[in-house]
């Protein structure tokens, strides 16, 4: 195990080194720079060279590159080309409200779309072709429209829960769970849908197999069949589709959080690609890349917790 | 062994049918009571909390720095020299007095409020003001061109003179809150001027509190205990909340979230049948910008009359009509009624024929195509896409390239790619509108440096007229504008403020079309 940890920890600096460096590259594709977004229209070349030296963004596209990589190496992630605050703090403050949306949503996906995959591949029949749609109608809605809809009836109408903002946990956790409830619905639509058809599929695979046969012959009890031995089995598929959801959402997140107002890594991403802010965005990246490469050493620790054969491996 | 297998499993169904309908409603008792566990978060605006939305977060703090677009973010914070007013004249600031001494607009006299300090504690003198406007002056900010070529002297400690090396009238629009270079910073701050970037040392009635801070989320002010005039405090506190959508703005101030938001006509709508305040003021001019007028890359436009027949050749009426409702108005100007410059006359109506006489005259009877290049920002490419259809019927084929991507439209532009372009400029006193739209010297919607030496004299006896004479003068700079047809403006698209009933000061002015946040109060106030 901890050889694993550690495979996976060495592998992910040349993962954060190639993405770091996509994502510069791919950034000075986009046109314009955040010295001609200051100076908006009034635009003069005098005034604009004399911005780009102040903000850094003069040096060539290799050396704001080394500059940043640098300050990485002595804990800094810079400062933000368009506003000058610090970059580490910023994105601090950000990554909770997008972890508690992932994740939340990733926890009711789970719970709700499990359910409803086991529930149908014991009853079949209407059930599970109603999962069947559920999925496509699930994927088929946008989740920026949901969203809107959403807030429309249970943030305008009834007032329920708030259209947008977000509250941190500590400062109030009734109201920092009614500030997630309506994202986490939001980006629950797809995800549900998905889980439930995988869950479904498995489980019947699993259900059909000669080992529960025998389970059954020796008169197991029908719920440790399921919860004990079929779940565990089905599940194998099922974790790793919701480690994919888990790096899915974390795109996902970049729409439900600017329809929402809410103050994370994803409408943080919009807002520095829009003012072409090179450390802010390299900053996401290298979270957003740490995040994936921790929820695939969460999903291979998974599997070898759910398949005794993975972990002898 | 069939049927107990069935049974069985029938059971088991049911078993877990039960199980999922219990999970469930587990869920939604957990998000009911989520609901119930406190009534929505609202903003009583009565003298408690003031919030505000904005679409984006400031670039800076510093009021060298910022861009003019996020000036609610300083005008908490920041008091000017001279208080542009919501009728849109100039009143008392940090000055008391101003004047222009002798004649020519070239030396500018101001006294300043006795007994002023800064939130840092620090005194208004003539020398910190000098301090602050020379700052400005050197920094790359917007204000830098507006105090370029201008010396300033202390005369007394409350006393400062300007002195212009060449005439500028507006010395008092330009030292108002809008455009930025009046926002006197506190000497103190001065010394190590990095820290503006993220706090505030102004003499205004707010001072940023960073606690209630989150950098590009909400920006939290609470009163300034030095501030000159507490009865213009009217909120404990004031955050800017950065909402960008639009729809999500207007959906938090239904919900009593915010209590005023920047809008927009798409939206305007909404917020009325909502029972909210939609008040707004005519301030950008939308339409074409033809800046080959030497015919560079477009051979027609270097010709006059091919430029006029396009503007006899648009109904301004139908078209702002159709896309601004009663929010719009149709415009042939670059300024906006009532500000300096603004002709009373109409040149150009909507005249098909005269158009195509007009284009034949000029020997294009056929019409001929024009590449432009325009945005969807703010509507623009909307009007420009309905004018095409208008051109069309004179044989004007508009070939539109409409860029997503604000920077590169403006790159498009500085690079002079395109021979004409979907224009949207903020309306100015037309002096203010030389330097930026149509001198030589306006780098971005002046690329193929188009001169006329008439409209370049007009403009400099203009500058070192006297108000009086300056009026008539301005009036025909717009005239030679509209009579050289270097624009087709359409319509002029308001600026739009929603706010909650229980705000009040929320007024603009076509004189002052971006209200001021220190005027917002509540309504028992």
């Amino acid at each position: 195990m901890p050889r694993l940890i550690a495979r996976r920890l060495l592998l992910s600096i040349p993962l954060v080194l190639i993405v770091s460096a996509l994502t510069f590259v791919l950034e000075s594709f986009t046109p314009g720079d955040a010295a001609r977004l200051i100076l908006g229209t009034q635009f003069d070349p005098a005034r604009y060279a004399q911005l780009r030296e102040q903000l850094g963004i003069n040096q060539p596209l290799y050396l704001q590159y080394w500059h940043w990589l640098d300050g990485i190496l002595h804990g800094s992630l810079g400062q933000s080309a368009y506003d000058g605050t610090p970059v580490a703090p910023t994105l601090n403050s950000r990554l909770g409200v997008t972890l508690f949306l992932v994740l939340g949503t990733v926890l009711v996906s789970a719970l709700i779309g499990m359910t409803l995959g086991i529930v149908s591949a014991l009853r079949g029949g209407v059930l599970g072709r109603s999962v069947d749609v559920l999925s496509l109608a699930g994927l088929a809605l946008p989740s920026f429209w949901l969203g809107l809809v959403l807030i429309a009836v249970f943030a305008v109408a009834i007032r329920a829960f708030p259209a947008t903002g977000y509250v941190p946990l500590l400062n109030s956790p009734a109201d920092w769970a009614r500030s997630l409830v309506l994202p986490v619905i939001t980006l629950s639509a797809a995800a549900v849908a998905v889980i439930a058809k995988q869950t479904r599929d498995a489980m019947i695979d699993v259900l059909e197999r000669e080992f529960i046969r025998a389970l059954r012959a020796r008169g197991v009890p029908e719920r440790t069949i399921v919860f004990r031995h079929a779940l565990r089995s089905a599940a194998i598929p099922v974790v790793t589709v919701l480690g994919l959801l888990f790096v899915g959402l974390l795109s996902g997140s970049v729409l439900v959080e600017s329809v929402f107002a809410l103050p994370g890594l994803g409408s943080l991403a919009v807002q520095a690609t829009i003012e072409h802010d090179f450390p802010v965005i390299s900053g996401i990246a290298l979270y957003f890349t740490l995040v994936v490469v921790v929820v695939n050493l969460l999903v291979d620790l998974a599997y070898g917790w759910l398949n005794p054969k993975v972990r002898a491996r | 062994m069939r049927t107990s297998r069935v049974t069985r499993s029938v059971k088991t169904s049911r078993r877990w049918a039960r199980w999922g309908a219990r999970a469930a409603a587990t869920l939604a008792a957990v998000l009911l009571l989520t609901a119930c566990g406190s009534s929505a978060k609202t903003n009583n605006a009565s003298g408690g909390t003031l919030t505000i939305a904005q679409a984006v977060p400031p670039n800076s703090l510093d009021p060298a720095k910022i861009n003019q677009a996020f000036e609610w973010y300083i005008n908490l914070a920041y008091d000017p020299l001279i208080f542009w007013s919501a009728q849109g004249t100039p009143q008392p600031g940090l000055a008391t007095s101003w004047k222009y001494v002798g004649t020519g607009n070239t030396t500018f006299e101001l006294t300043l409020r006795p007994n002023v300090k800064f939130s840092d504690g620090s005194a208004l003198t003539a020398q910190s003001v000098k301090d602050s406007l020379e700052y400005q002056a050197k920094s790359a900010g917007q204000a830098a061109p507006y105090l370029a070529g201008k010396t300033f002297t202390v005369t007394g400690p409350l006393a400062l003179r300007i002195t212009a090396a060449t005439p500028d009238p507006l010395l008092p629009r330009e030292l108002s809150q809008d455009y930025l270079a009046g926002n006197i910073i506190s000497p103190t701050a001065l010394k190590n001027p990095k820290q503006l970037a993220t706090s505030t040392a102004g003499a205004g009635p707010y001072v940023l509190d960073s606690s209630a801070t989150v950098s590009n989320d909400h920006y939290g002010y609470k009163p300034n205990p030095n501030y000159w005039n507490k009865d213009a405090v009217h909120y404990k506190t004031v955050t800017i909340k950065v909402i960008a959508n639009s729809n999500s703005a207007l959906n938090a101030l239904k919900t009593r979230q915010v209590d005023v938001v920047n809008g927009d006509y798409t939206t305007a709508a909404a917020a009325e049948s909502a029972g909210m305040q939609v008040k707004y003021a005519p301030q950008v001019f939308v339409g074409l910008g033809l800046l080959d007028r030497d015919g560079k890359l477009s051979k027609p436009l270097a010709d006059v009359r091919v430029r006029q027949a396009l503007n006899y050749a648009v109904d301004r009426k139908t078209i702002t009509t159709a896309l601004f409702g009663k929010y719009g108005t149709p415009t042939e100007q670059t300024v906006v009624p009532g500000q300096d410059g603004a002709v009373d006359s109409q040149t150009y109506g909507y005249d098909p024929a005269k158009a195509k006489q007009l284009l034949a005259a000029a020997g294009y009877p056929n019409g001929f195509d024009l590449p432009v290049n325009t945005t969807s920002f703010f509507g623009i490419s909307n009007v420009n896409q309905a004018m095409a259809s208008d051109l069309t019927k004179v044989g004007v084929n508009l070939k539109l390239k409409i860029e997503t991507v604000v920077d590169k439209y403006i790159q498009n532009m500085v690079a002079a790619k395109y021979p004409a372009i979907g224009i949207g400029y903020g309306g100015q006193p037309i002096y203010l509108e030389g330097p930026g739209l149509f001198l030589p010297s306006a780098a971005t919607f002046n690329p193929f440096k188009s001169s006329d030496k008439d409209l370049e004299d007009l403009y400099a006896k203009a500058a070192a007229a006297n108000d009086t004479d300056r009026k008539a003068l301005d009036q025909q700079i717009e005239q030679r504008l509209i009579d050289e047809a270097w624009f087709v403006p359409v319509s002029l698209s308001p600026v739009f403020f929603f706010a909650r009933p229980g705000v009040t000061g929320v007024e603009p002015s076509p004189g002052q079309p971006i209200t001021n946040p220190v005027w917002f109060a509540p309504s028992g106030e």
